[in-house]
């Protein structure tokens, strides 16, 4: 129970360090971070499978490829990047205020919890389900992945023409 | 794995919202394209805990994990077209600047 | 006790993390500082001409679309470790096994 406390506490401190950090290579690394605990608590839900795919795609190379865009563009100079600290300071101070708020209205509030546990199938794989009773998801996994590759090859391609 | 169910409830309930919270207020303040980046992924993952969660409390882990593995598909392909399209903005505009964007044309 | 305890995994590497840190911190406080932070000090010749500041920055377009590539055939290779072992239709593996290679063919054309 509390260390699930301690998870989720942390999960929201390394967002809001995500969304606040100056600079934007601290704030991939943040969000790898974020997605770190968000499959330790998976695992801890039982979820080992959806753990897997969160960890090693999410927390590995969605931030190789944050890192590869944010080297890409170009980084500012010493006094650009304090005045846009400052600026960013100014405009963002209030979410760690807000987010104080509606912690403590949500914890006032006593959301009224009626959701019963429902045990329908409790034989089944979750790979069986995978492959098994949700073919049409791996086909539109698919068809998804088929058009990211086909956004790319256009976006890389209008570059070269250039 | 003893949780007690009620109270894990109440915290997810509680955080779930913040991550929503967080990952809305970063995309609507920011200017800068590779942060509203982070916020949509920031909701993602608050969604991805939420359907996990679901899964869990209604005890049907082996029907809400492949919905997961296809939200994380979905969320890999939308991150890496949209950081083309950000690659291509900046070689366009030399600046990562929303504000920018309202220069152009057709 | 201690000793057994001293061997969890999560302990062992706050234990590491903290004392790493803790001798980051004394090794910072015990390096030789200046008051002298001007840019002259920080310039990379101090005596004789002066370089042009140009940042290196060398194509990596080639390197995004590499790491898009590899994402994507990480994708697929997870998919298809998924599979039961429950023998299911062989068609159905083999369906989407040639759809994903098309599709890194496709990435990967030229």
């Amino acid at each position: 129970m509390y260390i699930d406390l301690v998870l989720l506490s942390l999960l929201t401190f390394f967002s809001i360090w995500a969304v606040m950090r100056g600079t934007l290579l601290r704030a991939a690394i943040a969000l790898a971070l974020v997605s770190i605990i968000l499959s330790i608590i998976m695992f801890r839900l039982g979820s080992a499978l959806a753990a897997v795919f969160e960890l090693s795609v999410c927390a590995g190379f969605i931030t190789v490829l944050f890192m590869s865009v944010i080297s890409l563009t170009k980084p500012m100079n010493y006094v650009e990047t304090m005045e846009m600290t400052k600026g960013r300071i100014k405009r963002f101070w209030y979410l760690p205020v807000i987010v104080l708020l509606f912690l403590a209205g949500l914890f006032f509030l006593n959301i009224p919890v009626h959701f019963k546990a429902q045990n329908i199938v409790s034989l089944a794989n979750e790979r069986a389900v995978l492959w098994n009773l949700r073919q049409f998801d791996l086909f539109g996994q698919v068809v998804v992945l088929l058009l990211g590759v086909f956004g790319i090859v256009i976006l890389i391609k209008s570059r070269f023409e250039e | 794995m003893a949780i007690d169910n009620a109270a894990l409830m109440k915290l997810i309930l509680i955080f779930v919202p913040l991550l929503f919270i967080i990952g809305f207020f970063c995309i609507i303040i920011t200017h800068n394209m590779i942060r509203a980046l982070i916020g949509l992924e920031i909701l993602t993952k608050a969604v991805t805990l939420l359907l996990v969660f679901a899964g869990y409390i209604t005890g049907n882990m082996p029907f809400a994990q492949p919905l997961v593995i296809t939200l994380i598909i979905i969320e890999v392909v939308i991150i890496a077209v949209t950081a083309g399209v950000i690659l291509n903005v900046f070689k366009h505009n030399k600046s990562l600047d929303v504000r920018n964007l309202r220069t152009l044309k057709g | 006790m201690i000793d057994k305890l001293l061997f969890i995994p999560p302990l062992a590497f706050i234990l590491i993390l903290t004392v790493s840190f803790i001798l980051s911190a004394i090794s910072s406080k015990l390096a030789f500082k200046t008051k002298d932070q001007s840019d002259e000090k920080k310039s990379c010749y101090a005596c004789g001409e002066d370089i042009p500041k140009h940042r290196m920055q060398p194509e990596y377009t080639q390197f995004f679309h590499f790491a898009f590539f590899f994402t994507v055939m990480h994708v697929f290779v997870l998919i298809i470790a998924c599979v039961p072992k429950l023998s299911i239709g062989f068609g159905n593996i083999a369906l989407f096994f040639l759809v994903a290679l098309s599709g890194l063919l496709i990435l990967f054309r030229d």
